[in-house]
């Protein structure tokens, strides 16, 4: 319908301003006339969308550098105590003046030979975050694909999903409850029907989780299943160990809602140092 | 065809395929993550919820209530009502930043309302008013620029009407109050005004 003579609508365009802006709720009549007249929900998509860009006009300010320490610590976050104030004491007698200064000596030696050990463990552990991070965000972007299919992934003990964007020719898998691995063992990913399968790569789980993404160079169609193996570590060229989980690639008509957040938890503990 | 070389990369306990080209993710998927990582009660996701919004809330707080103490406690309280209230969020209805600001701006014009003495009944519920926006304002400086002299230019009678109305809350009634001037007056400029920051703002105003 034509809305475009309707005198109404310009009647409400003040009305939908102000309920864009968050400062009056939306009468029952205007909820009525959006329903009907695209003008109307036009314009108020267009304010609400101005109302978002508001918060860029406040001028720029920085809160204190302790309000993130306690926000976490309102919010049950374990912090460090504050340093206690120091107490004055009596002035000791020489030997007890002396006597902490050569502890101090040594604890300064001491701990400087651990501060660098402790950088360099850091530097290490920076790194391996770095790497850990890119990781992540390819799993959690091939998740959130707008063209993502999540399949069913099942075994005896273990469960998991996959999830597989073709736009980003990407498949993120996610496993819980994995059986614990000896150490001469990993976990190995194969595509394909029994008898005819192709190694998709290795990985580890930590704990009983694990998530991993494997890179694809084509269409996924051909490919009917996921199978997942225990293999000696390196690897083998065929399934030779028990299947730990196994899903259809196959679309299915309907398939029960899959909770993206608890596998996006999962990925994101992996990384947390 | 997948990659079928038998020697393929070991993926190590974080999921990493050595070869995958990195990419860079998105807003939209970090803060799936964020929120995902904030219901499993991550700590870590709070301090990087904080480490991303932190700032733009703190912003928002303090030009509502204009006391810097105020403003952060506005802004700690908005914050660990995101935490305990996670579970409400919705990303079909808008972005986390969407959310976490409605949270933010309502909780300050409270506190404003409730420092005025003014307590009114019209208080919208932040649900309702929550953007629908299905992308994050953007934080870079081209765009603040692009937001705030998009307002500059606007009389200053209408941007007097938008800041009433959006940065105190008050309704179009409590503004020509305010102002001494009548209400159709008030419609008038609210609506000349947003009609003059949806052409200006065109680039980054959303439109179906």
């Amino acid at each position: 319908m034509d809305d475009s003579q309707n005198p109404l609508c310009d009647e409400l365009e003040s009305i939908l301003a102000a309920y864009a802006l968050g400062s009056e709720p939306l009468p029952a009549d205007a909820d009525s006339h959006l329903a009907s007249c695209l003008r109307c929900s036009q314009t108020l998509t267009a304010y609400q969308s101005i109302a978002r860009l508001m918060p860029l006009s406040a001028p720029d300010a920085a809160p204190s550098s302790e309000l993130r320490g306690r926000i976490l610590h309102a919010a049950g976050a374990p912090v460090a105590a504050p340093a206690a104030p120091r107490s004055r004491r009596a002035f000791p007698p020489v030997w007890q003046r002396w006597l902490p200064r050569v502890v101090g000596m040594t604890l300064l030696v001491a701990m400087v030979v651990w501060n660098i050990t402790l950088q360099s463990r850091l530097v290490a552990q920076q790194n391996q975050i770095t790497i850990s991070r890119s990781g992540w965000q390819t799993a959690i972007e091939v998740m959130n694909g707008p063209d993502v299919r999540p399949y069913l992934l099942q075994g005896s003990v273990a469960s998991g999903h996959a999830w597989v964007s073709s736009e980003r020719q990407a498949v993120c898998l996610v496993a819980q409850g994995l059986p614990p691995l000896s150490a001469d063992r990993v976990y190995q990913t194969w595509i394909g029907e029994e008898g005819k399968m192709i190694s998709a790569g290795f990985f580890v789980g930590q704990g009983s989780n694990a998530w991993t993404v494997i890179r694809m160079s084509g269409s996924l169609s051909a490919y009917h299943g996921i199978t997942i193996t225990a293999e000696p570590r390196g690897g083998s060229r065929q399934p030779s160990g028990p299947v730990v989980l196994r899903g259809s690639l196959l679309p299915t008509e309907a398939s029960a809602p899959i909770d993206r957040a608890s596998d996006q938890a999962i990925v994101y503990a992996s990384f947390t140092p | 065809m997948l990659e079928a070389d038998p020697n393929l990369p070991v993926i190590n306990r974080s999921g990493i395929v050595a070869d995958l080209p990195e990419l860079s993710a998105s807003t939209v998927a970090r803060d799936a993550l964020l929120v995902a990582a904030l219901r499993a009660r991550s700590f870590d996701a709070l301090g990087e919820a904080y480490d991303h919004y932190g700032r733009l809330v703190f912003v928002v707080a303090l030009r509502i209530v204009g006391d810097r103490q105020v403003a952060e406690e506005v802004t700690q309280d908005a914050f660990l009502r995101c935490w305990n209230g996670i579970e409400r969020y919705q990303p079909s209805q808008g972005t986390f930043a969407s959310w976490l600001l409605s949270i933010a701006r309502h909780r300050a014009i409270d506190e404003l309302r409730s420092r005025r003495n003014t307590e009114s009944n019209q208080s919208v519920p932040f649900d309702e008013t929550f953007s629908r926006a299905t992308h994050d304002p953007g934080d870079d400086a081209e765009t603040r620029g692009d937001v705030r002299s998009a307002l500059a230019q606007l009389p200053t009678e209408q941007r007097r009407v938008i800041d009433l109305v959006y940065w105190t809350g008050m309704s179009r009634v409590e503004v020509a109050e305010h102002l001494k001037v009548p209400l159709g007056t008030v419609h008038t400029r609210l609506r000349l005004g947003m009609a003059k920051l949806r052409h200006t703002l065109r680039q980054l105003v959303e439109e179906p």
